[in-house]
């Protein structure tokens, strides 16, 4: 018995701090109930490059706001050797930048030879799991050839000169092409006028095509374009040589305008 | 009186104040316009809205009468047809405009409560006049701009806006009585020759500047010699044409001729295409033009170009509508050595490929508009039309080209591009303005516009190798952007400011900023590499940081010790960012100028390298500062003038 105090009160004593415990304990977790728990999530992926290779180095950027001229509010570390990177983040709402330094700079603005991914990405981050997202981080030419493979049709740019039979750059000539070699009407594909260097460009469908050139507008109709080629690269150059494509008998052909009509008219040179 | 019957009583009570009672608030709340181009003369008075773009044609009255309040609505989405001047709200005057305020009664222009924040565009005179008396305006971007018309402005109040008054043109006049402009940004700005006449105004406490007076200085640029003209070989209807369809001679388009998907139109050279005018809705705007959904291949030559134009005897912009070219991706649309004139739109294209070469466009309301199309745009004239060029969500190139004389010069948006070697000058507004997209502008002269350069919200952009010089109010404006490079540029003898730099990061070096009447940089906000820049003898302030961020502006070279009376910025104004300027460099940093041709007024300071040959245009001149160094390389043949 402690001195003092009998066993009814010392029970009285203990009733009260048992009472008192539960209540405090109850009251801790209404508490922690009121408290929102930090949720996190994974954010995680590949950046590539424009060619779709993975690259390494690259760092992810999250921020809390579109502002992304400024420090970032969340930081991958580097990418690894196959392009891989990790992001831990709170659940929440975020814009995601990829950004590949070539220089030792950590922090601030991009030099012009860095590589980034564009426009911020905004991203939802739900609580718990792993979200995944992919990044292409490019300089200002891969962006441009970027867009250009998201939008353009899958006409290829062919490129050369115009030369006459002496190999001299022939100007105010224009190229042809159509996938006949006799076309029998003006073909589809023309080129602008030439300059002094004899330069034409011609977008063209991938496949085969016939090419030729020509110094009159419209062409003969029995022009034969002599020059084969198989259209698959980005960017194919090609001399066109005239004298190859310059029937030695000239076809005119007469147009009735009223009814749409055409009809022959052959002379010689 | 029964139930049925009350309850059929109360039934159609209620119906009837359904009906009626909005229409009893109507008549209380102010009266709403929407897009509008006034038929009639109109009389406003009450309470006015305007939620669109408001147009006054040429032989119409709008009166305003004494207690009118006109609020409108901001949008920074109007219509941007190409006779319209601003995307933000505007009103334009053509015909007349009578605002007939009375000392306790004003007429009022002002936004909604609570979007003081916001802007609207203003009142834009556009070859009309007006008359304001008693009228107070502000919310705007310019209060009254006038461009080829005249206003008068009496016992009236422009405040609260970025401009007060601008006059611009030897055609513009104004005339400014007992009136007050105050409390804007900029007060009374008087362009290229206007006449301003001012009469007991107060013009004071604006912001930057109470009037400024500034006249473009770059050359005027010649139109080309007339064709000959032809017999009419054929007259046109509203028409399909089918097949290949070759035109020469001279042709009359007197309706909307269509040329539909795998069909196509070939026009030989010399031939002379005419539309005549029909415009059903009176609004001025001709409606025949050509519909090419196949293909179109006009090749003209130099010594017999194709015209395209009104075939009015007293012919007009807008007399007839456009070559609209739509859908046609297939093979590459060619236009080439034509002349292009009169039209509402004289190129217009969607989703189509297009080489459009050694092209003259004139006198159109828009030379050129296109969107999500490959475009290459060379050799090109477009001058004196409303707006140059105006396109978005292309890819194209632009090498070349002379863009002068318009109202506004090239506006893109979104588009990749390649411009090399372009002329912008003498346009009335801006010269160049580019909103995002991915851009490569290199080797081009903007020059005697009003703005010169103006990019903004882009994430890529390489601006290189360019003269900026001789613009109007600012050579450079950079807002909002990340990651551009801005390199080897020549910015001078500006009006205000050489380069504005907002909210932007990138990497500015080795830029020759000088001889700007103002300021060579006004810095809101930039962060960045901003090095290495020559930055000399300009006319208030070498650099002005106006945000509250620190800018690193070291090694760059100054043209002389005394660097801190050149610059305001924190050690000026606590509320202020610091411009950091240590280390200084000593010596000017060495440019190598690439400019075969100069077409504008330039000035050397420090050290330049020209390896190439340089020819200078007529009335451009190069002004060799003391002290500079001036180093040929041993193939350079020298200068070569035009007179």
């Amino acid at each position: 018995m402690t001195a003092g105090v009998d066993n009814d009160t010392a029970k009285q004593i203990r009733y009260c701090w048992a009472v008192t415990a539960i209540a405090i304990f109850f009251l801790s977790l209404c508490l922690c109930s009121e408290i929102p728990a930090a949720e996190f999530a994974t954010l995680s992926g590949r950046i590539l490059n424009v060619a779709g290779k993975p690259v390494q180095g690259a760092e992810v950027f999250a921020y809390t706001t579109a502002d992304v001229k400024r420090p970032a509010d969340f930081m991958s570390g580097k990418s690894t050797p196959e392009g891989n990177y990790q992001l831990v983040l709170p659940e929440g709402s975020y814009w995601i930048v990829g950004r590949l330094r070539t220089d030792n700079a950590q922090f601030g603005p991009l030099s012009s030879k860095d590589k980034h991914s564009g426009e911020p990405k905004p991203m939802e981050i739900s609580a718990g799991g792993n979200q995944l997202l992919d990044l292409t981080v490019a300089d200002i030419r891969e962006a441009a050839i970027l867009h250009r493979s998201k939008n353009a049709d899958n006409s290829i740019l062919v490129q050369g000169r115009i030369v006459d039979p002496n190999g001299q750059p022939v100007a105010m000539a224009y190229a042809l092409a159509s996938s006949r070699n006799k076309p029998g009407d003006v073909p589809e594909f023309l080129s602008g006028w030439t300059g002094t260097d004899g330069k034409y460009s011609l977008y063209l469908p991938p496949g085969e095509q016939y090419l030729g050139g020509a110094t009159i507008f419209p062409p003969p109709l029995d022009i034969q374009l002599e020059e084969k080629i198989t259209v698959t690269a980005d960017t194919q150059l090609k001399d066109i040589v005239l004298g190859d494509s310059v029937p030695s008998k000239v076809m005119k052909k007469h147009h009735n305008m009223d009814t749409n009509v055409w009809w022959n008219d052959s002379t010689t040179d | 009186m029964t139930f049925r019957s009350l309850f059929s009583f109360i039934y159609w009570i209620r119906l009837v104040v359904t009906i009626m009672l909005p229409s009893v608030f109507d008549l209380f709340a102010p009266r709403l316009i929407g897009a509008e181009v006034l038929a009639t003369d109109t009389v406003w008075q009450g309470d006015i809205r305007i939620e669109e773009d408001l147009l006054i044609p040429h032989g119409i009255t709008l009166t305003i009468a004494a207690g009118t309040h006109v609020i409108i609505t901001p949008s920074e989405s109007t219509k941007i047809d190409p006779e319209y001047l601003s995307n933000l709200t505007e009103i334009t005057v053509r015909g007349h405009l009578e605002v007939e305020g009375e000392p306790d009664r004003p007429v009022t222009f002002s936004l909604p409560p609570g979007q003081e924040d916001s802007q609207w565009a203003g009142i834009f005179i556009d070859s009309g006049n007006a008359w304001l008396r008693h009228a107070q305006i502000s919310g705007a971007e310019t209060a009254v701009y006038t461009l080829q018309g005249w206003v008068k402005l009496k016992e009236s109040t422009l405040s609260n806006n970025h401009y007060g008054l601008i006059v611009q043109g030897d055609k513009s006049g104004a005339k400014v009585e007992h009136s007050a402009i105050t409390e804007n940004n900029y007060g009374v700005l008087t362009l290229d020759g206007a006449q301003v006449t001012i009469d007991s105004a107060n013009i004071a406490n604006n912001r930057k500047s109470n009037t400024l007076e500034r006249h473009a200085q770059a050359p005027p640029v010649n139109e080309r010699n007339p064709v000959d003209e032809k017999m009419i070989s054929h007259v046109y209807e509203d028409q399909t044409l089918l097949g290949t369809s070759i035109w020469r001679g001279r042709i009359v388009v007197n309706g909307i001729l269509r040329i539909p998907p795998e069909s196509r139109l070939l026009i030989e050279p010399g031939t002379i295409v005419e539309f005549t005018k029909k415009d059903s809705n009176g609004d001025g705007i001709g409606e025949n033009g050509l519909l090419l959904q196949g293909g179109v291949i006009a090749k003209g030559t130099p010594s017999e170009p194709i015209i395209f134009r009104s075939a009015e005897t007293q012919p007009g912009m807008g007399d007839w509508d456009a070559i609209n070219i739509l859908g046609s991706e297939g093979a590459q649309n060619l236009l080439e050595y034509c002349r292009i004139e009169d039209a509402y739109r004289g190129l217009h294209f969607h989703f189509t490929k297009v080489l459009v070469n050694q092209v003259t466009l004139r006198n159109n309301y828009r030379a050129m508009q296109f969107q999500e199309s490959l475009v290459t745009i060379n050799g090109c004239r477009l001058f004196n039309n409303r707006s140059a060029v105006q396109a978005r969500d292309s890819e194209i190139a632009l090498i070349d080209n002379e863009i002068f004389s318009n109202y506004n010069g090239a506006n893109f948006f979104r588009v990749t591009m390649l411009a090399n070697n372009n002329l912008f000058f003498n346009n009335k507004r801006d010269g160049i303005r580019i909103r995002e997209g991915t851009v490569t502008f290199e080797h081009n002269q903007v020059a005697g516009n009003r703005f010169g350069l103006l990019v903004a919200d882009t994430v890529y952009g390489k601006f290189n190798d360019n003269i900026l010089n001789n613009n109007t109010e600012v050579g450079l404006s950079l807002r909002n952007n990340d990651n551009i490079e801005v390199s080897a540029n020549i910015i001078q003898y500006s009006g205000i400011n050489g380069i504005n730099i907002q909210q932007s990061r990138g990497d500015l070096q080795n830029n020759l900023i000088s001889d700007n009447a103002e300021r060579g940089l006004g810095v809101q906000s930039f962060s960045g590499v901003l090095h290495k820049n020559n930055i000399v003898r300009n006319g208030l302030l070498a650099v002005e940081i106006e945000g509250e961020m620190d800018v690193d502006m070291s090694d760059n070279w100054w043209g002389t010790r005394s660097v801190d009376q050149l610059i305001r910025d924190r050690h000026d104004d606590p509320t202020r960012g610091e411009a950091k300027i240590t280390p200084i460099s000593t010596q000017p940093w060495p440019l190598t100028w690439h400019h075969g041709q100069i077409s504008t007024n330039v000035a050397w300071h420090g050290k330049i390298f020209a390896p190439n040959s340089i020819h200078l245009a007529e009335h451009a001149s190069i002004t060799i500062a003391p002290g500079a160094e001036v180093q040929f390389s041993p193939t350079t043949e020298g200068f070569g003038a035009a007179n």
